[in-house]
């Protein structure tokens, strides 16, 4: 140790062009911290080009006024959905939208997924959620605001008067009361489901009277 | 041939230095080589299935449906001679591989090996584990049938949650928004390359570590033979208990493949629009209840745009914060002679409660997954969840107390 501090101080001293004194340790030292630098930078460039451009397919456009509703999965799978394929007091139906002009249904991207209930009564709603529901119909984003899992389950709720039937989510448990706004009855979801608001035509056809309210998915 | 061998790797030297090792002779010492026997049939068997796999989301016909190739890939290897049985046994030794290194964690944990000069072995079996965990996590994806696509959809958005960096964490490993064409791509060679080979680089690691720092020895040994390391020989002895180990593994595991096909794909079938009612394997369960337990309610929010929601504090928070109690012990936890015979668990009443209580908490967040089955309420769960572990680690540390470490 002893040894090399003399060596840096008497050996391994050089006078530079305008006289100063540089020494090896700190012009190899400069050398190697700023090739380090530059190679730091360059792979931070890279690094940045690790996440994925997103591309956003006409199939993966998210719903907009106008969009028709489809049948999303069954052997209906991409049918018209219309008022009367909504039965009341029943599980959700899963639709995707469909852009009416082009006909492209939006099923690219699991976010655009939809579900529909029907109250057995107009009663049931809140009035916050009633101007969005078409002839006891209401629409919602089928996504879990917790981890993105499909809302798919239904518990029925005990028969009698009054809002019957809660949506929950297999993955976490968080069930959702259909008739207000999809509020979080209980479980971890940090959000309710977001609302689509609906219309139909004069055929009874569903459609969407505009996007989804909220923000759609789990991220936070 | 030996001797022209001798000549040029002088092989008598290595003999004299390495293979007169002395193993100390417990039974628990097993546990460590079990969970490594697992791994080399892991590495084995994916050889075989990494041949014949697909990584790939687009979709083929497959007898009048449109599935995943990676999907149909899956049914190939299920259809080739042997196929279902090698894919059976490559999942029963992910599970023995994580069992079997649990419970030599725990081992670690309950006799204080963990205690100088043996702290980097510890952090170096913790990292393993955690590797271990997320190594399986990412062969969960790949099959790409409903029940895959779930469990690594929630994986997705445990990643995603993690405040400020979570989104561009989450789409480096999951190639964007997961699922998405690029997710299979970036999945597939973190587990066939990436995972296997920092596991066996740290496995070198804690082998060379082990036979530098010598194993702790059982209490006995100190009586029969104080300052001496009392085992038998790694040549030939270790070597053949070894063997004989693998092959009991090797033989137990292939019967169990073969009468209990794992994880059978058609029966969750391809992805679709609703997500099947499932539950991840069981080292992952706790995780899996403590996720349903957290109220919808707690989301704390930090400066900078962060946010903590209960899919974070559930999924991510909690198992992090063991993690880092892990990390954290060898330096609290301290001694200052170096040591060489295993403690008694009886002599350190609050190190084994502690030890059995986080057992307790593992099994009750586990049973806190199953509260969709069981009538069982959050506010009783929650109740379970903090008074078991605490109830078994002052239960268990008064009556080793009481006893006087005897």
């Amino acid at each position: 140790m002893v040894d090399d501090q003399s060596h840096s101080e008497s050996a391994s001293t050089e006078t530079g062009p305008g006289g100063a004194r540089v020494s090896r340790r700190r012009v190899l030292g400069t050398t190697v911290g700023v090739g380090l630098g530059v190679a730091g930078l360059s792979a931070l460039a890279a690094a940045v080009r690790l996440v994925p451009r997103i591309v956003v397919a006409p199939d993966q456009e998210p719903p907009t006024q106008g969009d028709l509703l489809v049948y999303a999965q069954g052997a209906r799978s991409g049918q018209v959905l219309t008022l009367g394929d909504v039965p009341p007091d029943a599980p959700q139906v899963f639709a995707w939208p469909m852009d009416p002009t082009s006909k492209v249904v939006k099923g690219g991207d699991i976010h655009n997924l939809i579900l529909l209930v029907r109250a057995g009564d107009v009663g049931w709603y809140t009035v916050d959620q009633k101007p969005h529901t078409i002839q006891n119909v209401a629409a919602y984003s089928a996504v879990c605001p917790h981890l993105c899992c499909t809302v798919s389950d239904w518990r029925a709720t005990p028969s009698g008067s009054g809002p019957q039937g809660v949506l929950v989510c297999p993955c976490h448990l968080t069930r959702f009361d259909p008739w207000a706004g999809a509020r979080v009855l209980s479980g971890p979801s940090p959000r309710p489901l977001p609302v689509l608001p609906l219309a139909a035509d004069a055929k009874g056809r569903l459609f969407a009277a505009g996007a989804f309210l909220t923000q759609v998915g789990c991220a936070t | 041939m030996s001797q022209w061998l001798e000549e040029r790797l002088d092989l008598n030297r290595l003999r004299r230095k390495y293979f007169r090792k002395a193993f100390p002779v417990h039974h628990t010492y097993y546990l460590g080589e079990l969970s490594l026997a697992a791994f080399v049939t892991l590495v084995l068997t994916g050889i075989f299935l990494s041949f014949n796999y697909q990584p790939s989301s687009a979709l083929v016909r497959v007898a009048q449906q449109d599935v995943p190739t990676a999907y149909a890939s899956i049914l190939f290897i299920d259809s080739l001679p042997f196929g279902p049985v090698i894919r059976s046994i490559h999942h029963w030794s992910a599970d023995v591989m994580i069992a079997a290194a649990f419970l030599h964690c725990l081992r670690i944990l309950l006799t204080g090996s963990y205690k100088k000069p043996r702290e980097i072995n510890w952090l170096v079996g913790l990292g393993l584990l955690g590797l271990s965990l997320v190594a399986v996590f990412t062969g969960y994806a790949l099959l790409d049938d409903a029940f895959a696509v779930t469990a690594t959809k929630i994986g997705y958005g445990m990643a995603e949650s993690i405040p400020w960096a979570g989104a561009w964490i989450a789409q480096v490993f999951f190639g964007g928004v997961y699922p998405t064409a690029d997710s299979l791509p970036r999945l597939y060679p973190l587990h066939i390359l990436w995972f296997p080979l920092m596991i066996m680089g740290l496995i070198c690691l804690h082998l060379l570590i082990m036979i530098k720092q010598k194993h702790t020895q059982p209490p006995y040994a100190e009586r029969v033979a104080p300052h001496c390391i009392l085992g038998v020989p790694l040549a030939p002895h270790q070597v053949f208990a070894s063997a004989a180990l693998y092959f009991i593994y090797l033989g137990t595991v292939s019967i169990i493949a073969g009468a209990l096909i794992a994880h059978p794909v058609q029966a969750f079938g391809p992805p679709g629009v609703t997500t099947p009612s499932v539950k991840p394997e069981w080292y992952f369960l706790w995780i899996y209840g403590l996720l349903q337990l957290i109220p919808s309610t707690w989301v704390i929010h930090l400066p900078g745009g962060g946010v903590l929601g209960p899919e974070f504090l559930g999924g991510v928070f909690g198992p992090a914060l063991l993690a880092v109690a892990a990390v954290v012990l060898p330096f609290v936890d301290t001694r200052r002679s170096p040591l060489r015979y295993m403690e008694l668990p009886n002599q350190h009443p609050w190190r084994t409660g502690g030890t059995l209580g986080l057992l307790a908490f593992f099994l009750a967040g586990t049973l806190a997954g199953y509260r969709g089955d069981l009538p069982l309420s959050i506010a009783w769960l929650w109740t379970v969840l903090i008074g078991a572990p605490v109830l078994v680690t002052v239960g268990v540390a008064m009556a080793l107390r009481r006893t006087g470490g005897v």
